[in-house]
């Protein structure tokens, strides 16, 4: 047994805290005030330059075909600094869908594209009434045209192109298709939210779709689910970055601040939340190591995502909600950053996958299939 | 990274839990290896548990940990901890404090008269110990204790008390800290370790009767003369000794593989359960309690991973071990709680009532794992311990 990073992706990470630092520090991110704000396009630059845009692709679609380990050890980084891009909404989970649910040429197609960076895919999924457990989607797709409405796409401005989740007329089955986000039937709005993240509305009248863009598959659904699960591990790394930086920067006040003659970090009512975030956050960055290790070795992973995922954002939350307070009335402003990650966490803790749907995802991996988890 | 155990680590794991399996087939099985009566079967004054300890001993799964000169295998700590997981997820005896506090120190700090006497006798399970550490005014903050042990000829006079000393009822020794010198420059100086007879003239044992079975002791002194020879290390000194002897208690004493049990068998209770007409299992309610729950449990198997990670790469996981056990003791009891509120009132009924869910196994473990959180360092010690040590937060004195 060995818990410990490799070098390699002890390196990966500290690429993307100097990307971080150089291009999307946290100065920056306070500064944003709607989510038209999309993260700057240098940043992104910098990630794909580095590789990191095909991190995880396949080398013979000209990615880098590292493990989901090497990725969390990415997202991590990437979370303690909030620093929010198209990757884990490209480069893992549509790299990933079309991965697992397309034919082989539009494996072919797009998967090169998406690893260089010339293609930049966002996932429209959502639905207002209805969340992630939902396959049945009001948006449909009817010879060759799409016409729906959907909510919290990400980094919509920067994509070139959009990953949507129909209901095909035909069968009624779920599809997806892609579809260029340069045209005038396809409607992009900013909405505005908790993070002033770049979330946005995308309306689709009549949407011309190319057969050859159309990703049909038997099984679409619990392969989607697959896609989202391996997301989901990201996501969670990226909590749990999020959660860390929260933490230390708590300790750092706690021991600085004085009130009645010593550091409030000396009071057992502060230190002891602190313990127990620091326990809950060691525990939740193993289980997303082991989860990612597990996807890596070929083995039973799909619980231990959703573990994962659920136990990362809750933690994240709740370090948030801990940290801001000890931070006292500085925590509230604007101008200091307790309350930039209050806000991500509630975002990051809903998103890919919220905790309602997964206590019920994870209850019917753990008590309807008999799944290990020994 | 490998979430793996290695091979050695694995094959002997097989190998503890061969053992284990031949001796469920024995006729004291029942009595021996009872994970429903939470602490019973490792802390009963039984014939069985004595048998049962003596096969440990002669499958040589005691003092995995020795040196080979004191007969031990030289193996590192974490295969104590490998054996007492295997034992614990089956409710058997722990091996207990002779190997790990009382032999550890004997073979480090013990004279030679010492190792000779108690460690082929720890080593055989032929040996019980009472830990004689707690005192009424003594507890979380061990160093204040005051059990007098004056200077008499070449010996020691003992008088005062002692309280909770589990075993101390049928125990052949005790391991006793005693103040032999309040002068010093703080209170954790003037502390000295004894190994005397459990029946000395003028202990007087007397029971203290908890809300579990778990039966503890007060512990009285009257004037017990112990000899220069029954001093473990140097007089004075025992505070450093105790110390050690506690991180290793940490980490192999506590284990994760109870509550993997308990939420197995809340698992299993509630397939065939109804909730107003309907199947447990499917009951939204129930399922999303379950689905906290078991990503709970998979956190504490993984902080017991990172002790077991931390003590093969050569550290004392002093950080690991009080995570593990803070968040595994309090999981512990929110499984027990949650099984009670999902089954329901019925689950007030005890052992040995018809309607009782499980044969009264929730409403026992509610009442037994309370202990959990306050001994062995209670659950705000750990806090104190996680605070300081590895957030570098000021001491709170
Ligand atoms: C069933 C049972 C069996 C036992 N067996 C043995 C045995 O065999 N041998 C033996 O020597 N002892 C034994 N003990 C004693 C056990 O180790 C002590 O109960 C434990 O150390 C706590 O001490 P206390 O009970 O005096 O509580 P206290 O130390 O008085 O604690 C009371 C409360 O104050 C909190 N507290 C204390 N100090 C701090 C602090 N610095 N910061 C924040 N909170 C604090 C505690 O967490 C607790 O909540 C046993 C106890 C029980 C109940």
């Amino acid at each position: 047994m060995d818990l410990r990073f490799s070098d390699e992706q002890l390196m990966l990470a500290d690429t993307i805290e100097s990307i971080c630092e150089q291009f999307y520090g946290l100065e920056r991110i306070r500064q944003k005030r709607s989510a038209d704000d999309s993260c700057p396009q240098e940043f992104w630059q910098a990630l794909v330059n580095a590789g990191f845009s095909g991190l995880v692709i396949d080398e013979e679609f000209g990615g880098a075909g590292l493990g989901l380990l090497d990725a969390v050890s990415v997202f991590q980084a990437l979370g303690r600094h909030l620093a929010s891009s198209p990757l884990l909404v490209s480069s893992l989970l549509a790299a990933r869908a079309i991965d697992i649910l397309a034919s082989s040429t539009q494996r072919r197609q797009w998967l090169p594209a998406i690893a260089s960076g010339d293609c930049v895919v966002s996932v429209a999924q959502l639905e207002a009434g209805c969340g992630y457990g939902s396959s049945s989607f009001i948006t449909t797709l009817k010879k060759g045209k799409l016409n729906g409405e959907k909510i919290l796409v990400p980094h919509a401005s920067l994509a070139t192109h959009l990953l949507v989740l129909a209901t095909d007329e035909d069968n009624e089955m779920p599809v997806c298709c892609l579809v260029d986000t340069r045209q005038s039937s396809l409607q992009v709005s900013p909405q505005d939210n908790i993070a002033c993240a770049e979330v946005s509305r995308v309306t689709m009248v009549d949407v011309a779709v190319e057969s050859e863009c159309i990703v049909y598959n038997d099984q679409f659904w619990s392969l989607w689910q697959s896609a989202m699960s391996y997301s989901a591990v990201a996501a969670a790394a990226e909590c749990n970055g999020g959660a860390q930086a929260m933490l230390s920067m708590t300790v750092e006040y706690a021991n600085n601040r004085i009130q009645f003659g010593k550091p409030i970090g000396a009071f057992q009512s502060l230190s002891h939340y602190m313990a127990e975030l620091a326990t809950e956050l060691e525990g939740s960055k193993t289980l997303n190591h082991q989860a990612a290790w597990a996807f890596d070795q070929g083995r039973d992973w799909h619980l231990l995502a959703a573990q994962s995922k659920l136990q990362a954002g809750d933690g994240f939350r709740r370090t948030t909600a801990v940290g801001t307070q000890i931070h006292g009335g500085l925590g509230f402003t604007r101008e200091a950053n307790p309350q930039l990650f209050f806000r991500h966490a509630k975002l990051q803790q809903l998103l890919m996958w919220d905790p309602c749907f997964l206590e019920q995802h994870i209850a019917s991996l753990m008590l309807d299939t008999r799944t290990e988890t020994q | 990274m490998n979430f793996e155990f290695s091979e050695p680590e694995q094959r002997f794991i097989d190998r503890v839990r061969a053992f284990i399996a031949r001796e469920a087939e024995k006729n004291y099985a029942d009595e021996v290896m009872a994970p429903e009566r939470e602490a019973h079967s490792q802390l009963a004054d039984s014939p069985e548990r004595r048998e049962f300890c003596r096969q440990l001993a002669a499958e040589g799964l005691l003092g995995l940990s020795w040196p080979k000169e004191y007969g031990g295998q030289e193996l590192p700590g974490i295969y104590d901890y490998f054996v007492n997981e295997e034992l614990a997820a089956v409710g058997a005896p722990l091996i207990g404090k002779g190997i790990g506090i009382i032999g550890q120190t004997l073979i480090e700090k013990g004279t030679e008269k010492q190792k000779q006497y108690f460690l082929p006798k720890i080593l055989a399970g032929e040996i019980e110990f009472a830990l004689g550490y707690t005192e009424p005014g003594a507890g979380s903050d061990l160093a204040s204790l005051q059990l007098k042990a004056q200077r008499d000829g070449d010996g020691f006079r003992l008088n005062g008390q002692k309280t909770f000393n589990t075993s101390a009822h049928f125990a052949d020794w005790y391991w006793l800290a005693a103040r032999t010198d309040n002068s010093g420059p703080s209170k954790y100086h003037g502390i000295t370790l004894f190994l005397i007879p459990m029946d000395s003239k003028g202990i007087s044992v007397s029971e203290i009767e908890t809300m579990a079975c778990h039966r503890t002791n007060e512990v009285f002194f009257d004037d017990v003369r112990v000899s220069a020879a029954d001093v473990v290390g140097e007089v004075d000194k025992g505070w450093e000794l105790m110390c050690q002897a506690l991180d290793y208690e940490r980490f192999t004493l506590f284990t994760y593989s109870p509550l993997r049990l308990k939420f197995d068998a809340l698992v299993a209770t509630l397939r065939d359960w109804k909730v107003a007409g309907q199947a447990a299992l499917e009951t939204d309610h129930v399922r999303r309690k379950l689905a906290r729950l078991g990503s709970k449990l998979e956190v504490a198997k993984m902080h017991q991973r990172r002790v077991i990670c931390a003590a093969a790469e050569g550290r004392v996981p002093t950080v690991e071990s009080a995570m593990c056990k803070l968040y595994c003791t309090e999981l512990g009891q929110e499984i027990c709680d949650t099984a009670m509120d999902l089954l329901g009132p019925q689950a007030l009924l005890s052992e040995g009532v018809d309607e009782a869910p499980l044969d009264g196994r929730w409403e026992s473990a509610l009442r037994a794992t309370v202990v959990d959180t306050i001994g062995g360092g209670s659950s705000q010690v750990q806090k104190n311990i996680i605070s300081r040590r590895h957030l570098g937060l000021p001491n709170p004195n």
